[in-house]
């Protein structure tokens, strides 16, 4: 049993860090809280449904398309709404994700109906019994996208030109500008990057999770609280915190009660804020 | 280009939420009718206002966001259906009004079904009060829940208008309405039958069941049916081996399906919604455990989105029910032909009953002569005269106490099999015998 909810717990973590990384990444370089996260991943969701209703493909096969869809979208949002509110008051900036969730959420319940969705047929599906633990294929590909995903964020903020940018621009955006770096496009790729991350998770959520359009705001409060334990503007501290959530979920629920899962993950949060008020990784 | 982008985008974002606001005066078909001849001069709510050949508006309470969305989307696409059936002559049909053109007592006035938002308390309350001071209906039914029912009765019971609601809880009824109406039976009634039909299982099909598990959702639905539960499963002599409380809004239950799988008990008992009851499905399968019984209450477990999603996963899945596609009477095969006719879906109990209500405030209203809150309610607690050919439930008839309860609601339980709901309690109108035990993933 303990093996089986340390499993879980992991595989549960790597999925609150894929969307903790979009949250962590929007913030750390334009100090955006990106509430409507949640609502790319459902996006996603539904992208990848119609692929696999109109081509038959499977969520991995779509999975480049959705995820370079995404990141069109996110540049398309970010030059039309979020380029605008950042020019505005400190409050517009807060809340313009906040508005534009609720508009993808009411906008896909008038595209796609209310119903819950799913995909059937998926290439990859079944259990495998390994010693004492029951390992969900399903599941598993949630994890090989998150690891995936998370490498790859690394790679490209640490050793590319553009992913430097990003990372010089979130330090000091003005400084940034005096050395030639085009502070806006850097922005804008940083936004696009983080609607494609959704798609990845998204595209992958397909494998194992029933979606309608409200899908995104249960697991935006998830991604918040991995985001503010692992510490704002910090990649690496947003996957933590996206694993100790995991952990505590998984262990308070199963070994406690599960009454008291979300209250444990909040203490561990107010424990954190109050001796590391940036949180474990804060800049 | 920016500028006509960022145009075109505030178009989109504005008229998706203009239209999943969708319920503004918009009635259920969205055919509405003239103003001059609405409401029968219902200026004042809760006036007697003995309609005459003109329209009559019914408020129908539906979730226009979150997980309610697709059983309100069902439920308008039927009281689309039952506006034509009363409105329109429909000899072929055994239902309610088919054989006239509107209702008779009221000079031919046609009904009309009025949509109301009632995805929160908040704005059930707001809504009802919308829907009797500015669109004059003379009854709320709806796909209430038992929070939104007690909202939306502050707003009935100020203005005198009737509401009929199958929110379950029995607070609802200890609570002195006087406008209020439930023609199901409540939690109490459910669990009770529930639990008589283990009492059965054990005495004549030696099934041997000693332990209970529950599972609930930790709303007021959850909440009070795991209350009932407890008390039930010890008068009726069951062990409760796991009591577990949930957010229907959990992203993750795995350790809950770990809790179950490690008490193993006989019968898990759930309360769920719809998409917390598809998540509990998952992690059952990926666990690979599924209870020897699973027993929901009604909730997500009844929803069509519960086996259009899961298919022939849903197979052995009981859950008690008001009504079922499969019962032997006219009335009921004619209104689930029209409905899957329409939706291409099955017509589910929760859905017919939500409009249904309805149909029985424009009965109450058609015998009582008049469109007064008190005259329709005095008819409901007198016994509505329907013919009982015409009534999809078959039930023995519509009697509402002075608590709202209708006297003769009962209640049936159905399990899944291929995919599809079958009776299979009580024994007289059952359909197939009950699959028990479950087999478990890996044997199916």
């Amino acid at each position: 049993m303990f093996a089986q909810v340390l499993y879980e717990g992991l595989t549960m973590g790597t999925i609150y860090a894929l969307l903790a990384m979009g949250i962590a990444l929007v913030w750390g370089v334009m100090n955006i809280l990106s509430f409507s996260q949640g609502e790319f991943m459902m996006v996603a969701m539904y992208i990848t449904f119609f692929i696999n209703a109109a081509l038959g493909w499977d969520p991995l096969a779509a999975m480049p398309i959705v995820i370079v869809a995404m990141f069109l979208f996110g540049l398309l949002i970010y030059r039309t709404i979020i380029a605008k509110a950042l020019k505005g008051p400190i409050l517009g900036q807060r809340l313009v994700t906040f508005a534009l969730g609720m508009v993808l959420s009411n906008g896909m319940i008038l595209i796609a109906g209310g119903q819950t969705k799913s995909i059937a047929e998926k290439i990859i599906s079944g259990n495998i019994a390994l010693g004492g633990i029951t390992i969900s294929k399903e599941k598993m590909v949630l994890v090989v996208t998150s690891l995936v995903v998370t490498g790859l964020l690394f790679w490209f903020m640490n050793r590319t030109k553009m992913g430097k940018a990003i990372r010089a621009t979130s330090q000091d955006k003005e400084a940034a500008g005096l050395v030639g770096i085009n502070t806006q496009t850097a922005y804008m790729i940083a936004f696009g990057i983080s609607a494609a991350i959704a798609g990845a998770g998204g595209c992958a959520m397909t494998y194992y999770y029933y979606f309608t359009p409200s899908i995104g705001t249960n697991f935006m409060i998830f991604g918040f609280i991995a985001v503010c334990l692992g510490g704002f503007g910090s990649i690496g501290g947003a996957f933590i915190g996206g694993m100790i959530m995991g952990l505590i979920d998984l262990f308070t629920g199963t070994y406690l009660s599960v009454s008291f899962k979300y209250m444990a993950v909040s203490i561990v949060f107010l424990l954190i804020v109050t001796f590391k008020p940036k949180g474990l990784f804060g800049r | 280009m920016k500028k006509f982008l960022a145009v075109c985008l505030s178009a989109i974002m504005v008229f998706s939420l203009a239209a999943c606001g969708g319920g503004d005066g918009q009635d259920a078909d969205t055919t509405t009718q003239a103003a001059g001849t609405e409401a029968a001069g219902q200026d004042d709510s809760g006036d007697d206002s003995s309609a005459s050949g003109e329209t009559i508006k019914i408020g129908l309470m539906v979730s226009f966001t979150g997980f309610g969305v697709q059983a309100g989307q069902e439920c308008q696409a039927l009281a689309d259906i039952f506006e034509d059936v009363i409105n329109n002559k429909h000899d072929d049909l055994s239902l309610p009004f088919a054989e006239d053109e509107g209702l008779p007592n009221l000079g031919g006035a046609k009904i009309e079904f009025v949509v109301g938002d009632q995805s929160t308390a908040d704005v059930a309350l707001s809504e009802a009060e919308r829907l009797i001071t500015e669109e004059g209906v003379i009854g709320l039914c709806g796909n209430f829940s038992s929070a939104t029912t007690k909202t939306a009765m502050v707003a009935a019971e100020k203005y005198g208008v009737p509401v009929i609601s199958e929110g379950t809880s029995m607070t609802l009824t200890d609570a002195g309405y006087q406008y209020f109406g439930r023609s199901f039976p409540g939690d109490d009634q459910f669990i009770e039958e529930s639990f008589n039909y283990l009492d059965y299982l054990n005495e004549e099909k030696d099934a041997g069941i000693k332990t209970v598990a529950l599972c609930s959702e930790d709303s007021e639905f959850g909440t009070n049916i795991a209350q009932v539960e407890e008390r039930i499963a010890k008068e009726h002599g069951y062990e409760i081996v796991e009591n577990i409380s949930y957010s229907q809004t959990a992203t993750n239950v795995t350790s809950e399906v770990l809790r179950l799988k490690e008490a193993n008990a006989d019968v898990v008992m759930m309360s769920s919604y719809a998409a917390d009851a598809l998540l509990f499905m998952s992690a059952f399968k990926e666990q690979n455990y599924f209870p020897k019984m699973l027993f929901g209450q009604r909730g997500g477990f009844m929803a069509s989105d519960f086996t259009l999603n899961l298919g022939s996963d849903s197979d052995y899945v009981l859950t008690t029910s008001r009504w079922n596609s499969d019962m032997d009477n006219q009335a009921a095969q004619d209104i689930a032909k029209l409905f899957s006719d329409d939706m291409g879906i099955t017509l589910i109990g929760d859905t017919l009953t939500s409009v249904w209500d309805g149909v029985l405030i424009a009965i109450a209203a058609n015998q009582a002569g008049s469109t007064d809150g008190d005259a329709i309610m005095e008819a409901l607690h007198a016994g509505l005269d329907l013919d009982p050919e015409d009534d999809p439930f078959g039930l023995e008839g519509y009697k509402y106490a002075e608590d709202g309860q209708n006297e003769y609601g009962t209640a049936i339980i159905i399990q899944y099999m291929d995919g599809i709901l079958n009776t299979i309690y009580p024994e007289e109108i059952a359909g197939m015998e009950l699959a028990y035990p479950a087999k478990n993933w890996d044997e199916r």
